[in-house]
């Protein structure tokens, strides 16, 4: 390669790598400020931030993070074998399309289609009113959890897919000659090579869950005691405006994430080892 | 039985992705939907919507946004990875760090360390949309670099680079003849994962820039507390942009993955 292209291509990097420090390293690790009180060591911001008031917040957004990850892994990794197992090639391809784009997909606009579903007078509500079953109210915890779930099923079930790819069908016919039932057969072999990718899938549902801020703040118009929500109450609003507070309580969901993050990396290296062996 | 389970469950999967956008779709051409379905139909909601300047603005500043999120992504990224994967791979880890950088900051976090940044001098960039712009590129990263990356990955370009040269071509040739055009592809749909990102980015706006410079998701945020059924509208827009646009960059590689770490 001449060396124009060479260098220019060199400096644009540079430019990109300096681009990052300014807009994505340094507000990240401006957080660690909390810590510091007019030059000194202090620890003041986390006894704010470690009112009730905010660790209901951090509860509530583990418990929210905690179940809608669930209920999403388990239909997800089922879903995920029944793609698996369909010997049609057109379903496959249309449902695994249609899933990685429906996993990216959240803020105002899904929180206010599901509002026309399951809102006061909503379609769906509706019917279980004629069916005389209990309505769904959208707004209420459980609610929350209707909504996640639109993205959080076909997260997993994209995220399954290549795992399930690792199963050979001829196992399972081995398996079955063998004299081993369809049960059997997943019991000791099937879910064992599942196992690490289930549970690498489920941290990302869980971080996806837990630092998720425009669904809910469309759906309740951030009146839900919520971490993500109450980060963005002390910088948003005018009223409360509590750079040291948002900092700190940002540190906390960071930390989270990064634990999140760490454990996932840990299960894809333990599935790279199961698939190997 | 197991035939069963499994059309059960993709039909499950099919009704709970389609159904919301259906309802919506209903409610916006609904005169009143009090019943099981609408009394009558209309297009009065999309010609009240379509007459809003404010709908406009909004929707001119989203596509002004995410076309400048593609194209300082694109600037960045096909450079940086040339050189990376052709001249430096050791260098490679570095920058997988910084693009997983997101998963760890989201939006909200990273708005909260960009407003104290640059709320005063020496970069007074706070409420304006260049700052916006930049924090929206930052937080697509991940899905652009994934598919960029790959691109890169899968047509070996130092090969293609040594036998362009035995060939007879010089560097500015092989460059553009044969190396752009074979990253193209990837190029283009992390281009487009990107505009996708960008259209639908809620919690840096709304931190970052608010009312001052409403994008859609924003504005239909406002809108929806006095005309739902306009909002249905913008629902059935935003949900067929991002459908149009993610089979579109799908389309556009082999593999369909979701994950970017």
């Amino acid at each position: 390669m001449s060396l124009g292209l060479r260098w220019a291509s060199v400096g644009i990097a540079l430019l990109f790598v300096f681009f990052l420090l300014l807009f994505e390293v340094l507000p990240g690790l401006l957080l660690v400020r909390v810590f510091w009180n007019e030059g000194q060591l202090s620890l003041a911001s986390w006894a704010e931030a470690t009112r009730p008031l905010f660790q209901r917040a951090l509860r509530n957004s583990f418990e929210l993070a905690f179940i809608s990850a669930l209920q999403g892994a388990v239909l997800g990794t089922l879903t995920a074998w029944a793609l698996w197992s369909s010997a049609n090639p057109l379903v496959k391809r249309f449902t695994t399309g249609l899933s990685a784009v429906a996993a990216n997909f959240a803020g105002p606009p899904l929180a206010f289609a599901f509002i026309v579903l399951l809102g006061g007078n909503g379609f769906f509500n509706l019917i279980l009113k004629g069916l005389g079953l209990p309505t769904v109210d959208i707004y209420s915890k459980e609610g929350l959890y209707w909504v996640y779930l639109y993205f959080q099923w076909p997260l997993m079930t994209v995220l399954m897919l290549p795992a399930f790819g690792a199963i050979q069908r001829e196992w399972l016919e081995a398996a079955r000659s063998l004299g081993s039932s369809q049960w059997g057969f997943w019991w000791r072999v099937g879910i064992p090579v599942l196992l690490p990718s289930i549970l690498g899938s489920y941290i990302l549902l869980f971080a996806n869950a837990f630092g998720a801020y425009a669904t809910v703040y469309a759906l309740t118009q951030g009146q839900r005691n919520l971490l993500p929500l109450q980060i963005g109450f002390q910088v948003g609003g005018d009223i409360s405006y509590n750079p040291v507070l948002a900092s700190t309580l940002a540190l906390m969901m960071a930390l989270v994430l990064a634990l999140s993050l760490v454990l996932y990396r840990l299960s894809r290296r333990w599935a790279a080892q199961m698939e190997g062996a | 039985m197991t035939r069963l389970l499994r059309r059960l469950l993709l039909l499950a999967l099919g009704l709970y992705l389609f159904l919301p956008i259906l309802a919506s779709l209903a409610y916006s051409v609904a005169t009143s939907w009090t019943a099981l379905l609408p009394e009558g139909y209309t297009l009065k909601h999309w010609a009240n919507l379509l007459e809003n300047q404010r709908f406009w603005l909004s929707l001119g500043r989203t596509a002004l946004l995410s076309f400048s999120v593609v194209a300082l992504s694109i600037f960045f990224l096909v450079p940086t990875l040339f050189v990376v994967r052709m001249y430096y791979p050791k260098v490679a880890g570095v920058l997988e760090f910084l693009t997983l950088w997101p998963f760890v900051f989201p939006g909200v976090i990273l708005a909260v360390g960009l407003i104290s940044l640059y709320s005063g001098p020496p970069l007074q960039l706070a409420q304006t949309p260049f700052l916006l712009i930049a924090a929206v590129t930052v937080i697509s990263l991940p899905y652009a670099y994934r598919a960029v990356d790959n691109a890169f990955a899968a047509a070996d370009i130092k090969t293609l680079a040594e036998a362009a040269r035995s060939l007879g071509a010089d560097d500015a040739k092989t460059l553009a003849w044969v190396i752009l055009p074979t990253v193209l592809p990837g190029v283009l749909s992390g281009g487009v994962l990107a505009f996708s990102a960008a259209f639908g980015e809620f919690a840096l706006t709304q931190l970052l820039i608010g009312t001052l410079w409403e994008t859609l998701p924003v504005y239909q945020v406002q809108l929806a507390r006095t005309d739902g059924n306009g909002s249905a509208a913008i629902t059935v827009l935003s949900f067929l942009a991002a459908w149009g646009l993610g089979f579109w960059a799908l389309s556009l590689r082999k593999d369909a993955k979701v994950s970017v770490i």
